[in-house]
């Protein structure tokens, strides 16, 4: 076979590429195998600035045609990535090295809804939130909640451990996820876990988070939870930042874990109010946002707690929202502070890291002095509960230079990030983006144990290269792969 | 046996003359009827890397030895020279309560770690039948839950960081202090579970619960395990404060004083908030009424359930995990082919665990419950019975789908099979 190397991707010579089309044209079907140059271009990007063009896509039907597939590619030595909705935050969905993208849009039946046990069979390609609307007339739904639940796809919450708001309370994809079918790298089959205890390794727990490097995913056994018989959700106003913070972090000191407990600052609100009408009082600091519930008695017992919580902290005002309706209103602002965001600049950077619950007053004052340092604004719209920070720096990409200082700026608050005892990154993954950091937080060894993972799973760089790991090779130079997490996100996105 | 007479010495020099254990400890240190020729407790993380590597260079096999209360599950190790316990590695390093997070050494005993939480109003969501002298060590490498399991999970759900030697003496760190991270491949998922064949866990951070407000405990009597499974999962399913809930068969109530010839017992616990657990106990009552089911209520905290999780010397125990909705099914099953079992199910989770003492040898019920269980579709692991038995059969079953991949891990992290040998999975 003859390769042929053209800056970072392996392109294919085009009587090879010829052979290996025909290859899947036969295994999976000739209209769902793409290779015209038009064709691929959708599959570049994801909601990141990244682009990593594809040689071949396909668009398999089963786990048997997604196996073939991956064997193909293996025989041909092209490198796999699979990809769901595209809607991820990391580049995780991006073929950095070209080779062959396998897209799971045509798997996606819920095989299985067994309310009695509580649990439901998924292809990949299943849509988040059309499980619990499948399951919703049992009392139930899927808990893990990212803001992109009503476009992405269960394959890739499995690939990033996908979190969302409400895992403050439920926990993320890795705590409803019991079982895995996939396809490994070698174009096996093999089931993982189940509806029941399995002997042996956990290794559904490590495909989990993986970010599509170990194996794709081909079906997934999940949880389900009943909804819960009362939610009431609480906006706490602040006249300063520093107040929001520490209330977050004394909310849950003082024994109330709430559902979620989300932050968003003055520079956020102001983007928000013209577009929303939320309310928010002009010279507000910082407002919160506090969902609790279950039985109604500890719902209003914990709305209480937090109230008084928030009081002693000086807020200026608490809103109550107990009916859907009103929840929905007091939700709105925060779920449309992105979209009001990207029409306020032409381009943001959005920061994903994580800091003790307790150092969140701190890390924010370190978070404004950079970005004012830096010379950028900066809208902080998160998850404050689980201290996991999304700082959006705004910036315009078209002045010479603002895109390397606003990388720096990345880099710093990343920085403040780890050093105050935290993480990277909460729930948008590694990527390509931060493999570099990767060394801030984890040693030599550490990572060694990590890939051993992909030895024992014979993964090597065949599937999702150039993520994760400092040592592999990434997606363009240093500078432009950095790009990743500067989103280009539509009016729908949040964080 | 160790057959290097340098070894002594050499272990010394690691651990220090103190950190050996006097020969006439060993005995207590038996797993599978297998005694080690040494036991060391070294001091910390380095030692035990320094530990497994020289088991590595010697050529010597190693199990990590924590409180010692799960020993008896796995199948005999293939060969057991040492026992490295963490009985020295047991500090409480950090606890944050307004992050809701913990560290502590893997030697930490569950009882201190909880009685050190429990100062600030907080727990570490572990079963609440759980020995207090197991160690969050041997809590981690079994991932044990029990009655409490549907409301916290398991150990692996609320674990967030970890300190682990691996089989070839690699010190590693897995995940981090945060409650939320996805930084990397979550490592803490294969140590969690992997019961000393990849390696030694020193340190771990978990996820804090607040301790509820208010507990309730009660019994609730029942003629058949379908009526009672039925009544958990209408708890279950009307969102109560339903924090443990388990059912015991007539023998299995026996020691609970609460016993009744012919009838299942069970045994619950409501926690939560003042107001919450009330109106959960007051639905409860009137649930009970109207399916014809006694209840006894205002029990000591885990009176009914606790003397079931006392091991008794020369037993059987076989752990079934099913669908919930079939636990009744299994339940009964396994008491009509083991009548002399006691047999304790978490109708929420579809564990069935049956107990007998076996004291002079094994006897046909053991075949018979692990068919019957089969049959019906679960999963089973034979948690100890006599040694012989263990000789003759895997103790975790059939072969899963995926022991391919499992042997890759245990090459990859344990190349040179120090570590509990024989014990695992496929004798892995």
């Amino acid at each position: 076979m003859h390769f042929r190397g053209k800056s970072r991707a392996v392109r294919l010579v085009v009587v090879a590429k010829a052979h290996i089309i025909r290859d899947l044209q036969s295994a999976i079907g000739r209209e769902w195998v793409l290779h015209a140059p038009e064709d691929l271009l959708v599959y570049e990007y994801d909601a990141t600035i990244e682009r990593g063009l594809p040689e071949i896509v396909v668009v398999p039907d089963s786990a048997e045609q997604v196996a073939a597939a991956v064997r193909i590619a293996r025989r041909h030595n092209l490198p796999v990535t699979a990809r769901g909705a595209g809607t991820g935050l990391s580049g995780g969905a991006i073929p950095c090295d070209g080779g062959v993208v396998i897209v799971t849009s045509r798997m996606n039946r819920i095989l299985e809804v067994d309310p009695e046990n509580r649990i439901a069979v998924v292809e990949p390609g299943v849509i988040n939130l059309d499980i619990s609307r499948a399951v919703e007339p049992h009392g139930l739904y899927y808990a893990p909640d990212p803001s992109s639940q009503n476009v992405c796809t269960i394959g890739g919450n499995v690939a990033e451990n996908s979190g969302g708001p409400h895992c403050l309370r439920y926990g993320m994809t890795t705590n409803h996820v019991v079982g895995l079918e996939i396809v490994t790298a070698e174009g096996e089959i093999v089931s993982l876990g189940g509806k029941t205890d399995t002997a042996g390794y956990d290794l559904t727990g490590i495909v989990v988070g993986s970010e599509g490097t170990l194996a794709i995913v081909t079906k997934a056994i999940v949880r389900l939870l009943y909804s819960a018989e009362s939610t009431i959700t609480l906006l706490a106003i602040f006249d300063e930042v520093d107040q929001a913070s520490h209330a977050a972090s004394a909310i849950i000191a003082g024994g109330v874990l709430p559902a979620a407990l989300e932050m968003m600052d003055k520079n956020t609100m102001e983007a928000v109010e013209p577009f929303i009408n939320a309310g928010y009082p002009p010279d507000a600091g910082a407002v919160l946002l506090i969902e609790v519930e279950g039985l109604e008695e500890d719902a209003r017992e914990q709305s209480e707690s937090v109230q008084a919580v928030c009081k002693e902290l000086s807020a200026r005002e608490i809103r109550i929202g107990l009916s859907p309706e009103d929840r929905e209103r007091l939700w709105a602002g925060r779920k449309g502070a992105l979209g009001a965001l990207g029409r306020l600049t032409p381009s943001y950077y959005i920061l994903d890291g994580v800091v003790p619950r307790t150092s969140l007053p701190e890390v924010l004052r370190g978070v404004y002095d950079a970005c004012d340092r830096h010379g950028f604004r900066v809208a902080n719209v998160f998850h404050a509960g689980d201290g996991n920070l999304h700082p959006n720096v705004m910036f315009d990409e078209r002045e010479p230079g603002a895109t390397d200082r606003v990388l720096k700026l990345g880099e710093e608050i990343m920085r403040l990030c780890v050093d105050a005892g935290g993480s990277i990154t909460g729930e948008h993954g590694v990527g390509s983006e931060k493999r570099s950091y990767m060394s801030w937080i984890f040693s030599e060894d550490d990572m060694a144990a990590m890939q051993r993972l992909k030895l024992a799973f014979s993964a090597a760089d065949g599937f999702n290269p150039g993520k994760v790991f400092p040592t592999s090779k990434g997606c363009g130079e240093v500078s432009s792969r950095m790009k990743a997490a500067i989103a280009k996100v539509g009016p729908n996105a949040y964080v | 046996m160790v057959e290097q007479a340098t070894l002594p010495s050499e272990l010394e020099a690691i651990v220090g003359t103190t950190g050996v254990a006097a020969r006439d400890e060993l005995a207590s240190f038996t797993v599978d009827g297998v005694t080690p020729g040494a036991a060391v407790n070294p001091g910390n993380t380095e030692q035990v890397a320094d530990l497994i590597r020289l088991a590595n260079d010697r050529g010597v096999t190693i199990i990590p030895w924590g409180g010692g209360t799960e020993m008896h599950v796995g199948n005999p190790p293939s060969r057991y020279d040492i026992a490295i316990t963490t009985r020295r590695i047991a500090r409480m390093i950090e606890h944050e309560p307004a992050d809701l997070t913990a560290t502590c050494e893997a030697g930490m005993t569950l009882g201190s770690l909880k009685d050190a939480l429990g100062k600030a109003g907080q727990t570490a969501p572990f079963d609440p039948h759980l020995p207090r002298d197991a160690t969050v060590g041997g809590l981690l490498a079994t991932n044990a839950s029990g009655s409490a399991r549907h409301f916290y999970g398991t150990p692996r759900d609320f674990t967030i960081g970890m300190r682990f030697v691996t089989g070839d003496g690699l010190i590693t760190k897995a995940g981090g202090k945060v409650v939320k991270n996805v930084a990397g491949y979550d490592m803490c998922k294969l140590y969690i579970g992997s019961r000393g064949t990849l390696g030694v866990i020193t340190e771990a951070t978990f996820k804090l619960a607040p301790l509820p407000a208010a507990t309730s405990d009660f019994a609730v009597r029942s003629g058949s395990t379908g009526a009672a499974a039925s009544f958990a999962m209408e708890i279950h399913r009307r969102g109560l404060s339903l924090r443990s809930v388990a059912v015991l068969n007539a023998r299995a109530a026996v020691s609970t004083s609460l016993a009744d010839n012919n009838a299942y017992l069970l045994a619950i616990q409501f926690a939560g908030t003042i107001a919450g657990v009330e109106r959960s106990l007051e639905e409860a009552k009137s649930l009970a009424a109207e399916s014809s089911l006694t209840l006894i209520p205002d029990l000591d905290s885990g009176n009914a359930c606790a003397s079931f999780f006392e091991r008794g010397e020369g037993e059987t125990i076989v752990r079934c995990s099913t669908l919930p909705a079939e636990t009744p099914a299994l339940m009964d099953a396994v008491g009509k082919v083991a009548p002399h079992a006691k047999v304790v199910a978490t109708p929420l989770t579809g564990i069935v665990r049956a107990r007998w003492t076996t004291a002079g040898g094994g006897d046909d019920a053991l075949t018979s419950v692990c068919e019957i269980a089969r049959r019906l579709n679960a999963t089973v692991v034979v948690e100890d019975c006599p040694v012989e038995e263990k000789r003759q059969t895997d103790m975790f079953g059939p072969r899963p789908a995926s022991l391919p991949l499992m042997k890759q891990m245990k090459r990859q992290f344990d190349p040179g099979k120090v570590l509990s040998p024989g014990r695992f999975v496929d004798r892995i």
